[in-house]
């Protein structure tokens, strides 16, 4: 894995690119600077050369060859014979008949060849094409002709392959067809430096010292094929990691991301927790005053705006602190506990019951008048009464119950429903009294 | 003239702001239940069962509370309430009813649950109201110093 992800670094776009510009550059300068190749023959020193007159064709001309350190002298004489006299001197590539060089790969050719006298001078690279060439025929070979002027080149003359072309007359005579009639020294048995035409009858000599071609080892079109398909393969890996890349940072991003949902959820709970803890009454259960808050802002909010009728029902335990002295605190605590139950169980799940301090409870019965609050605190004043909350005695609550009216503040709502709770106490406990507003 | 009315109109501004606003009013009511299962002590009522009494009691408790709080003589009288209220069940001609029979200044000691709360003398520390619940949980006939007629005052004096 980790190799794989060096690989992947490595293939990294923008330095990739830097890469390629820099690689593409060098080999350009590197192939247009350097990265040649030559192919020179010296007759002197090449062994298959052959020199040849017309008489071949029943001419009358003569030919003689001579060998120095550095070329081969021709020295003939053209004589009346055949329409066209000449002579020739064959240079025999690879097996001389069907498998020769291949001279496509180069770019220039240069030519060292002195005549003496006026006149052309022919040169030939004879094609094998299997297609019409035959083994026991040299003349079958292609004619890749170039005829030139010696005297009006620069020395060494140089050419380009482009300046070739197929002879007419070996095309005529031949009968090839056109489409095959084209320039081609792929496979070049034969190399051939002739007299040219209309050579002078008579005396002459031929001074070849040396044939080179030159080119470049990669040729252009198969450096710019190359760099294109670099650059091609370059970009496709590019993308094969990138998908690659993008696929392992989704996963390590899903990752992370269920990872941060459920911290997020495991903040959440224990944010709730947090929050539930704050705002309830711990030994009991029910809200505790910061609980109640909340809750009481809402019903007020409903109680002002849309007119919903809001009810408070505060209860106390009777003697409370009668039974904590006489039964102990956990006793107090059990009662309380159970109070807590029972008042639960017996209130609608609209109401919401608080713990107000010590023995108080509070029931705030939203979307409730008076008159039902005072019967739900009625019904649960019996419920107490009835009720076993802890077997070392009876439990009785008193009660006080108000209704909030529009704009009432809220301290002196409590203040109503405390002196309710109050008179409840006065007149001999266990019973409930209402705070009903008087009429102006 | 308009000089000499300004310090008028200052002065009724100032009343006017100064008048401070009153304050709502608020009457401690204290209910105390029983549903009644002695013998019949109102003519031509025949007290049903408890049990029946129950099953209507409750939308009936809440009506009559209503009725209560906003009751004109409830508003004007004494500034504190404390209600002995015994209902019970009764046919009559049109609807079996439910009678709610109330009054204040009771003691707490008497069963009240046997014992019914008849008007006696009235003064004006006490106060007796009868009320009657149809069917359907209406109150009707909320009265204060009811005249209805007891099958027997000698009866009614001994439960006295």
């Amino acid at each position: 894995m980790f190799i794989f992800q060096k690989i992947a670094f490595f293939f990294r776009i923008n330095f990739l690119i830097f890469i390629l510009l820099s690689l593409t550059i060098a080999v350009i300068l590197l192939n247009k600077y350097s990265l040649n190749t030559t192919f020179t023959i010296s007759p002197a020193t090449y062994p298959y050369i052959v020199a040849e007159s017309d008489s071949v064709d029943g001419g009358n001309s003569t030919i003689d060859l001579i060998k120095t350190d550095s070329s081969v002298i021709i020295d003939y004489e053209l004589k009346e014979g055949i329409p066209y006299p000449y002579v020739n001197l064959q240079i025999f590539l690879g097996d001389g008949r069907t498998i020769g060089k291949d001279f496509s790969v180069y770019d220039s050719i240069y030519l060292w060849i002195k005549p003496r006298g006026e006149g052309s001078v022919r040169f030939y690279l004879r094609g094998w094409d299997p297609a019409f060439s035959r083994k026991d025929d040299p003349s079958s070979l292609k004619f890749n002709e170039l005829e030139y002027f010696p005297l009006e080149e620069n020395y060494p003359a140089v050419f380009v392959p482009e300046e070739f072309r197929v002879s007419g007359w070996w095309v005529a005579q031949k009968g090839i067809n056109a489409h095959k009639a084209r320039m081609d020294i792929s496979n070049v048995p034969l190399i051939e430096i002739q007299t040219g035409t209309g050579a002078a009858l008579g005396y002459g000599t031929l001074e070849i010292f040396k044939i080179s071609f030159r080119g470049k080892i990669i040729p252009k079109e198969t450096l710019y094929a190359s760099l294109v398909a670099v650059w091609f393969i370059a970009f496709l890996l590019i993308l094969v990691f990138r998908i690659f890349d993008y696929s392992r940072e989704r996963k390590i991003n899903r990752r992370k991301r269920e990872e941060l949902e459920k911290n997020l959820q495991a903040l959440k709970i224990e944010k709730d927790s947090f929050e539930k803890s704050s705002k309830e009454d711990p030994l009991t259960g029910c809200l505790n005053r910061a609980g109640f808050s909340s809750i009481l802002t809402r019903e007020q909010f409903r109680l002002n705006y849309n007119g919903t009728p809001l009810s408070f029902i505060i209860l106390d335990i009777d003697h409370f602190k009668d039974i904590n002295d006489q039964y102990g605190h956990d006793i107090g605590d059990t009662a309380l506990i159970e109070l807590a139950k029972l008042l639960q169980s017996r209130i609608r799940s609209t109401d919401s019951l608080v713990r107000w301090g010590g023995e108080e409870f509070v029931v705030l019965c939203g979307d409730t008048p008076l008159q039902n609050a005072q019967f739900l605190a009625e019904k649960l004043r019996q419920a107490i009464e009835r009720a076993a909350l802890i077997p070392q005695q009876k439990i009785t609550c008193s009660f006080g119950v108000a209704e909030m009216f529009p704009g009432e503040d809220t301290k002196a709502f409590f203040n109503r429903a405390d002196k309710a709770l109050y008179t409840s106490k006065q007149n001999g406990r266990n019973c409930v009294t209402a705070s009903a507003r008087k009429k102006e | 003239m308009m000089r000499r009315l300004f310090p008028v109109f200052f002065l009724l501004l100032l009343a006017g702001c100064a008048r401070e606003q009153k304050e709502a009013e608020f009457i401690p009511l204290k209910l105390e239940w029983y549903a009644y299962e002695g013998a019949a002590f109102v003519e031509n009522e025949t007290p049903l069962s408890p049990d029946s009494a129950a099953e209507r009691a409750n939308p009936c408790m809440v009506s009559l509370m209503r009725e209560l709080l906003q009751n004109p003589e409830i508003q004007k009288s004494a500034p504190e309430f404390d209600f002995k209220v015994q209902y019970y069940v009764y046919k009559s001609a049109q609807d079996t009813l439910l009678r709610f029979l109330g009054k204040n200044n009771l003691p707490a000691s008497v069963s009240w649950n046997k014992t019914p709360i008849l008007p006696g003398e009235t003064n004006a520390n006490t106060c007796f109201w009868t009320a009657e619940c149809t069917s359907k949980g209406k109150i009707n006939h909320l009265k204060f110093k009811a005249d209805f007629k007891i099958i027997s005052e000698s009866r009614s004096a001994s439960e006295k």
